[in-house]
C-alpha cells in the first residue's frame, strides 16, 4: 500500500488520464474482439494488432514515464481508429444507403465511443505530464 | 519574452498533441479517400482523372455519340420516355359502365394518406428520391392544363397530418414531411399509416359536395431491398400487408357513403395487393399505376381524363388471397433444424421452390384447365384459399395475367400461321381492328400449350410465347402484328430423363387471348369444352391454331451456339441429397392434391449437405475450398514496360486478338487487383481512366448530368441536376412494348453518356415468385418470357450508347429474406423454364447481329449450397458455352473473404469483377497472386474480359492511341495534403521546442 501511495505521489494528473486511456483502450479491444465482424466488414487483424500494441505501450508508460514516449499509445489509438474505420467502410456504406435496413449495432457504437475516449484521454495525458517534476516529489516526500 | 515562450512546455505539449492528432487523422483520411475516391468523386460531382492527348487535336474520339446537344434536352427526353412508359404501363383493371375517362375539369376528391405520400419507387439501393422541382405530385398533375379540379381542403387535411407526424388510430405514426420513399426510407414494420375516416370533420365532409364528380382512393404499399413484405399480424388492423387495414376500410366506406358520382382506386404499389373489396365499396374503376417515377402521375391524370387511352396489361396474376399460390407455401425464413451443426452461419438458411414450374399464372391457369378437364384432382380442396368448397378459379383469381382494359375495344383475327419445324420457328400474323370510337393501342398476346401426358414432364396449360403491340389505331382502323415464335420456348426441359430440352410429339396449341385465361378458354373451346364443363366463360377457337408434331425435325438439345444443353444444376435440387429417394415431391398437375407443396419448416440438413457446405465455406477450413496451384508464376508477365500499348488501340478488336496479351503484360498485379473491384481505378499503364458503375434500375442513382458529355478535360463540369427517376419495372412490364422498352434503354444509355457512368447496375429480371418479395419493384413480372424480352430490349438500348448494363440479380434471388447466403433449391426444369428464361434472351447471343448483354451481376444467394458466384456450371457451362456470353461478371455488393463470397473461388468459377471497395480486397488477392499461377491466370483472364468489354463501351470516349491519363488533384486531396504538411511542421517544431526546453532545464540544473 505504501508503495502504491509512494508511486502515485510521484504522478501528475496526466497519469490518471493515461490510466483512463488504458481502460477505454482495453474496453475497445474487448468489445471489438467479442463483437467480431459481419458479412461486409470482417475483423481487421491490423486494427487488433495496433490496438493491442496501444494498450501494451499504454501500460508501459503508466509504469515508467518515458517522457515524450507517452505519445506512443496516443498515436496508436488514433491509428487504430483510422485503420478500423477504413475496414468498416463497406458496412458503413451499407448502413448509410439503408440496404437491408441495417443500423449500426450497439457494439459498433461502443467501439467508436471507447476509442474516441481513449484518444481524448490520451490527448489529455500528453498535454499534462505523467509524472511530477522530481524536485517537487522529493519535497512532498520530505514534508510527510 | 520570446525565449520564455519557446521554452514553455505548457504551450508546446498541447500544440504537439493537436498537430499529431491532426497529422495522423489527415494521413488516415488521405488513405481512406484515395481508396474510396470513386464514390467520393461521384458524390461530389468531380473527377479524379482527365484525358490528355497532345496529338489529338483533329481526332474525333467520341465513339459513342449523344443524340442531344445539351443535358437539358437529354433530361427532357428522358422524362418524355418515362411518361410514355407510364402511359402504356398503367393498367385499367376495371371500368364499370365506362366510369373512366372522367370529363375534363371534373371536380374530384382524393382519399387516403398516400395522396400526400405517393410511393414513386421502392426503397434501398434502387430507390431514388426525385428532385422536388421536377417531381410531379397529385396537385401538380391535376393542375396541369386544368385537367382535374382537386379538393384542396381534403389534400391539405392529409398534408397537415404528414407535416405534424400524426399518430394514426392504429398507433402508427405517419412519416414526416419531406422524407419521401427514397433510397434510405426503411419500411420497418411496413406501416400503413392511414387516417381513420372518423377524423373527417363536418367541414371536410361538406367539401365533398363540391368535389363529387369522383372520389379517388390511392392504395399504396411500399417495398424495398433488404426486407420482404410482411405476411403476419405485424400490420395492425390487417392480417397481412397486402390486405386493407381497418382505417383504409373506414375511408373506403366514407367514399361509398359520400356524394360521389364515381369511385376510383389507384393501385400505387409494385406488388399485387388483394383487391377483392372493389365490389364491396362500389368501386367503379381501378387503375394499376405502380411506382410512377418523377413524372408518371402526369400520365395517370391524362388517363383519368381520357387524354391517353390506357393500353397496359398486367404482368402478374392478382389472386383474391395473396397466400394462394403454391410458391407462398415455402416463402420467408427457414432455418435448418440442425443449424447448430452447420459451421458457417450464413449457410444455415434455406428456401425450397417445391412448386416447380407452377409459378404465377402457370399454376392458376393449369389447375383451371385440369379442373375443366376433370383430371389431376384439380378441384379438390387442397390449395384452396378463397374458394367456398373445392378449388374454383373464379373464386381464386381476380385479374389474370395479361389482363388490361381500354377505353375502346379491339377485334383480333389470325390472318396467317406457319410452322417451320426444322428451324424451330413459327409465325403468326394477327389483324387488329379498333371497334370503338376512340383511338388506342392494343397488345396482342400469344400463348402456347404443349401436350401433357399424365405423369410425364410437367407442362403449363398456357405459357406466353409471343406478344406485340400495335401503333395507335383510330376508330375502325386496322393494323397488323407479326409474331415470330421460337418453338424452343414451347420445348420442355426434361431434367430426369433426357436431361435436356425435348419437344414431345402431340398437338400444340397457339392461342390469342385478352389474357392468359382468355387464351386458355379459347384452347378449351377448340377442345370442345364449354361453360357446362366448368369453364367460367365461353372460348373462341377461331383465335387458336393447332400444330401436330410427330418425329424429330429439329434438335432442341443444342443451344444457339450449337453446344449441348444438359443438366447443370443437379446439386441445386434438394433431391440430390436424397441418396436415391426424393426428399420432396414437386408440384405436379398429375395430382394437385397429393403434390401440393408442404411447408418445409424444420427440415434437417443431411450429413452430405453439411459436408458439402463445410468443404466450401467452413470457417475452420480457411482459406475455404480454394486450392492454390503452382507457385511459379514466371510464365505470366506483369507490369512490363517493354511495350506502350494503349487500351484505345484495342477498340473493336476480337476477344482473341493476340494483341490483348501484349496489353495485359503491361498491367501489374496490384493494378489488376485494384481494377477488378468496384470503383475501378485508372490503369495508367494502358491509358484507361477511372470508371464508375451506378445502381439502377429505375434511375442512375446519385448521378448528375455533365454540362458537356464530350468534354474529357479536367475542366469538365458536372451540374447539380439529378438524373431522371423512371417508373418501376412493374410499370415497364405493363407496357408489353418491346420497342418502347428499347427506347427506354437508349434513354438510360444517353444518361450514361451524360454523366451516369460506364456501368449501370440494372435492369433486373428476377421473378415475382410471390407477391411478397420486397424487391418486386425492381423486377418485371412473374413470367420469365416477358421478363426476358423486356430485359433484352432495355439492355440493348443502353448498350447502343456504350453503357455496360449489369443485368441482375442472377439468379434464384426472388426474395429478400435471408438473401445473403440462403441455400435455394429448385429442380432444373423450373430453373431453366422460369428463372433462367428471364435472363436468357439478354445474355444469349444467336449471332453477329444479336449482341449479348455486356454485364451481369450475380446474386447473394446460393444455388443449392453453393453461392452463385462460385457455381462454375452457371458461368462456364450455361453462360459461356450454351449462351456464348462474354460480358463482365460482377458480384453483388460486399465481399466477405474466405466465406460466402470468397474471391479466390469466385475467380476460379468465372466471376470477373467484385462489387466491393476498400483495401481489403486487394490485400487478399494481390499478395497471393504472385505465388499462385492459377489465381494469377484467373485474374488476368478477368482483367482481359473486363477490358474487352470496356474497349467496346463508352469508357473509350475521349481516348485515342496517343492519349494518356493524368491525375487531377481534387480539392479535398489538396486540403488533406496541406493539412498533413502543416500539422507535420507544427508537430516537428513543437516537439523540437519541447526537447530544447528539456535540454535547457537539464543544463540549468547541472549549472546549479
Amino acid at each position: 500500500m505504501a508503495f502504491i501511495k509512494k508511486f502515485l505521489s510521484t504522478k501528475a494528473s496526466g497519469f490518471y488520464f493515461a490510466l483512463a486511456s488504458l481502460l477505454f483502450g482495453l474496453l475497445a479491444l474487448i468489445v471489438y474482439t467479442a463483437r467480431g465482424g459481419n458479412s461486409y466488414s470482417p475483423v481487421s487483424t491490423a486494427a487488433v494488432v495496433i490496438l493491442v500494441f496501444a494498450v501494451l505501450t499504454n501500460v508501459v508508460v503508466l509504469i515508467k514515464d518515458f517522457g515524450l514516449l507517452a505519445y506512443v499509445p496516443y498515436i496508436l489509438y488514433v491509428v487504430t481508429l483510422g485503420v478500423w474505420l477504413n475496414s468498416e467502410m463497406l458496412y458503413l456504406s451499407n448502413v448509410m444507403t439503408a440496404i437491408d435496413n441495417n443500423a449500426l449495432d450497439p457494439a459498433w457504437i461502443c467501439m467508436v465511443v471507447f476509442l474516441v475516449l481513449a484518444i481524448a484521454a490520451g490527448f489529455a495525458a500528453t498535454i499534462m505530464k505523467i509524472s511530477k517534476p522530481k524536485n517537487k516529489v522529493e519535497t512532498v516526500v520530505e514534508e510527510k | 519574452m520570446i525565449k520564455d515562450i519557446l521554452k514553455n512546455q505548457k504551450i508546446w505539449r498541447p500544440v504537439a498533441s493537436v498537430c499529431l492528432l491532426v497529422n495522423i487523422l489527415a494521413i488516415a483520411g488521405n488513405a481512406v479517400t484515395q481508396e474510396w475516391s470513386g464514390y467520393i468523386n461521384k458524390f461530389l460531382n468531380i473527377q479524379g482523372t482527365a484525358i490528355v492527348d497532345d496529338d489529338n487535336a483533329d481526332k474525333d474520339t467520341t465513339y459513342f455519340k449523344s443524340d442531344f446537344s445539351s443535358y437539358t434536352d437529354v433530361r427532357d427526353n428522358a422524362r418524355n420516355i418515362a411518361q410514355q412508359v407510364q402511359d402504356e404501363g398503367t393498367v385499367l383493371m376495371t371500368n364499370k359502365e365506362n366510369a373512366l375517362p372522367l370529363a375534363k375539369k371534373s371536380k374530384v376528391t382524393f382519399f387516403s394518406y398516400s395522396t400526400v405520400d405517393i410511393a414513386y419507387g421502392g426503397t434501398g439501393s434502387g430507390g431514388v428520391t426525385a428532385s422536388e422541382e421536377r417531381e410531379i405530385d397529385l396537385p401538380k398533375a391535376c393542375a396541369a392544363d386544368g385537367r382535374l379540379e382537386m379538393n384542396q381542403q381534403m389534400y391539405n387535411f392529409y398534408k397537415g397530418k404528414l407535416d405534424e407526424g400524426y399518430q394514426a388510430s392504429n398507433g402508427q405514426i405517419t412519416r414526416k414531411s419531406g422524407g419521401g420513399w427514397g433510397p434510405s426510407a426503411t419500411p420497418v414494420s411496413f406501416q400503413v399509416p392511414e387516417i381513420n375516416a372518423s377524423e373527417f370533420t363536418n367541414d371536410l365532409k361538406e367539401s365533398f359536395n363540391d368535389y363529387s364528380d369522383a372520389a379517388i382512393f390511392v392504395l399504396t404499399r411500399i417495398g424495398g431491398e433488404g426486407n420482404d413484405l410482411i405476411t403476419t399480424s405485424a400490420t395492425p388492423d390487417a392480417d397481412k400487408y397486402l390486405a386493407l387495414t381497418e382505417d383504409e376500410k373506414s375511408v373506403l366506406q366514407a367514399m361509398k357513403e359520400g356524394p360521389f358520382k364515381k369511385r376510383i382506386v389507384l393501385v400505387n404499389t409494385f406488388n399485387t395487393p388483394e383487391l377483392g373489396w372493389l365490389d364491396e365499396y362500389d368501386i367503379d374503376a381501378c387503375l394499376y399505376i405502380g411506382g410512377p417515377g418523377e413524372c408518371g402521375l402526369d400520365s395517370v391524370v391524362d388517363i383519368l381524363v381520357g387524354n391517353v387511352n390506357p393500353s397496359g396489361k398486367l404482368a402478374d396474376t392478382y389472386a383474391y388471397d395473396t397466400f394462394s399460390s403454391p410458391a407462398m407455401q415455402n416463402y420467408g425464413d427457414f432455418t435448418f433444424a440442425n443449424a447448430d451443426s452447420i459451421a458457417n452461419a450464413d449457410s444455415q438458411k434455406y428456401l425450397m421452390y417445391n412448386e416447380g414450374i407452377y409459378v404465377g399464372y402457370r399454376y392458376y391457369e393449369t389447375r383451371y384447365e385440369d379442373s375443366v378437364l376433370g383430371r389431376g384432382n384439380a378441384s379438390s380442396t387442397t390449395g384452396t384459399f378463397a374458394s367456398d368448397s373445392g378449388w374454383d378459379y373464379a373464386e381464386e383469381v381476380q385479374f389474370p395475367f395479361g389482363h388490361g382494359l381500354s377505353y375502346t375495344t379491339f377485334e383480333e383475327s389470325i390472318t396467317g400461321f406457319e410452322v417451320d419445324a426444322k428451324n424451330k420457328s413459327a409465325t403468326m400474323t394477327v389483324s387488329v381492328t379498333n371497334m370503338g370510337d376512340v383511338a388506342g393501342k392494343h397488345t396482342v398476346e400469344l400463348y402456347g400449350q404443349a401436350p401433357y401426358k399424365a405423369g410425364g414432364i410437367e407442362k403449363a396449360a398456357v405459357q406466353l410465347i409471343g406478344f406485340g403491340k400495335t401503333e395507335s389505331l383510330a376508330p375502325d382502323q386496322s393494323g397488323t402484328v407479326e409474331l415470330e415464335i421460337d418453338l424452343s420456348d414451347l420445348a420442355s426441359y426434361d431434367y430426369k430423363g433426357a436431361k435436356t430440352y425435348v419437344m414431345e410429339d402431340g398437338t400444340y396449341y397457339f392461342a390469342l387471348g385478352e389474357s392468359a385465361h382468355d387464351a386458355l378458354n379459347n384452347i378449351l373451346d377448340m377442345k370442345g369444352k364449354t361453360v357446362s364443363d366448368g369453364m367460367d366463360a365461353e372460348g373462341d377457337s377461331s383465335l387458336v391454331r393447332e400444330w401436330n408434331k410427330s418425329g424429330d425435325e429439329a434438335d432442341y438439345s443444342l443451344s444457339a451456339t450449337l453446344n449441348e444443353i444438359t443438366n447443370q444444376f443437379e446439386t441445386a435440387d434438394i433431391n440430390y441429397y436424397g441418396e436415391g429417394k426424393d426428399i420432396v415431391t414437386y408440384l405436379s398437375r398429375n395430382d394437385w392434391q397429393g403434390t401440393w407443396p408442404k411447408n418445409m419448416a424444420g427440415y434437417t440438413a443431411p450429413a452430405k449437405m453439411i459436408a458439402d457446405m463445410d468443404a466450401l465455406y467452413s470457417p475452420t477450413n480457411n482459406p475455404s475450398a480454394y486450392q492454390p496451384s503452382d507457385k511459379d508464376t514466371s510464365s505470366i508477365t506483369t507490369g512490363s514496360t517493354a511495350t506502350q500499348y494503349n487500351i484505345a488501340m484495342m477498340r473493336g478488336r476480337d476477344y482473341d486478338d493476340e494483341n490483348w496479351d501484349v496489353l495485359l503484360d503491361q498491367i501489374s498485379i496490384q493494378e489488376m487487383a485494384d481494377f477488378n473491384k468496384q470503383g475501378r481505378s485508372a490503369i495508367k499503364s494502358i491509358g484507361l481512366p477511372e470508371t464508375t458503375a451506378v445502381d439502377g434500375p429505375a434511375a442512375w442513382t446519385k448521378s448528375h448530368y455533365k454540362e458537356k458529355y464530350d468534354d474529357y478535360s479536367e475542366n469538365a463540369k458536372v451540374t447539380e441536376e439529378a438524373m431522371v427517376l423512371y417508373p418501376t419495372e412493374t410499370v415497364i412490364a405493363g407496357t408489353w412494348n418491346v420497342d418502347l422498352t428499347h427506347k427506354l434503354g437508349v434513354s438510360f444509355g444517353e444518361e450514361g453518356l451524360w454523366g451516369g457512368g460506364v456501368g449501370w447496375y440494372g435492369p433486373a429480371a428476377n421473378i415475382h415468385r410471390t407477391p411478397y418479395s420486397g424487391r418486386n419493384f425492381e423486377y418485371y413480372s412473374e413470367d420469365g418470357f416477358i421478363s426476358g424480352k423486356l430485359a433484352e430490349a432495355e439492355t440493348k438500348g443502353a448498350m447502343e450508347k456504350g453503357v455496360i448494363p449489369y443485368l441482375k440479380h442472377f439468379f434464384l434471388n426472388d426474395q429478400e429474406t435471408n438473401r445473403i447466403g440462403v441455400c435455394t433449391f429448385s429442380n432444373e426444369q423450373a430453373i431453366r423454364e422460369v428463372y433462367l428464361r428471364a435472363f436468357q434472351d439478354a445474355f444469349e447471343t444467336t449471332g453477329e447481329d444479336d449482341k449479348a448483354c455486356t454485364g451481369v451481376m450475380g446474386a447473394f444467394n446460393r444455388l443449392g449450397v453453393t453461392w452463385t458466384g462460385h457455381y462454375s456450371n452457371l458461368w462456364k457451362n450455361v453462360m459461356a458455352k450454351e449462351w456464348g456470353f462474354t460480358g463482365n461478371v460482377t458480384t453483388d455488393f460486399g465481399q466477405k473473404p474466405q466465406s460466402l463470397m470468397d474471391p479466390l473461388l469466385a475467380y476460379d468459377a468465372g466471376t470477373t469483377m467484385f462489387c466491393t471497395s476498400g483495401s481489403s480486397f486487394s490485400e487478399i488477392v494481390a499478395p497471393r497472386a504472385s505465388t499462385d499461377l492459377k489465381l494469377l491466370t484467373n485474374m488476368r483472364e478477368a482483367t482481359h474480359r473486363i477490358l474487352y468489354n470496356f474497349s467496346n463501351s463508352l469508357a473509350m470516349n475521349g481516348l485515342s492511341s496517343t492519349s494518356r491519363i493524368v491525375d487531377i488533384t481534387t480539392w479535398y486531396e489538396a486540403a488533406l495534403i496541406a493539412l498533413i504538411a502543416v500539422s507535420a511542421v507544427g508537430m516537428v517544431g513543437s516537439i523540437g521546442l519541447i526537447g530544447y526546453s528539456t535540454i535547457d532545464s537539464l543544463r540549468k540544473k547541472e549549472e546549479n
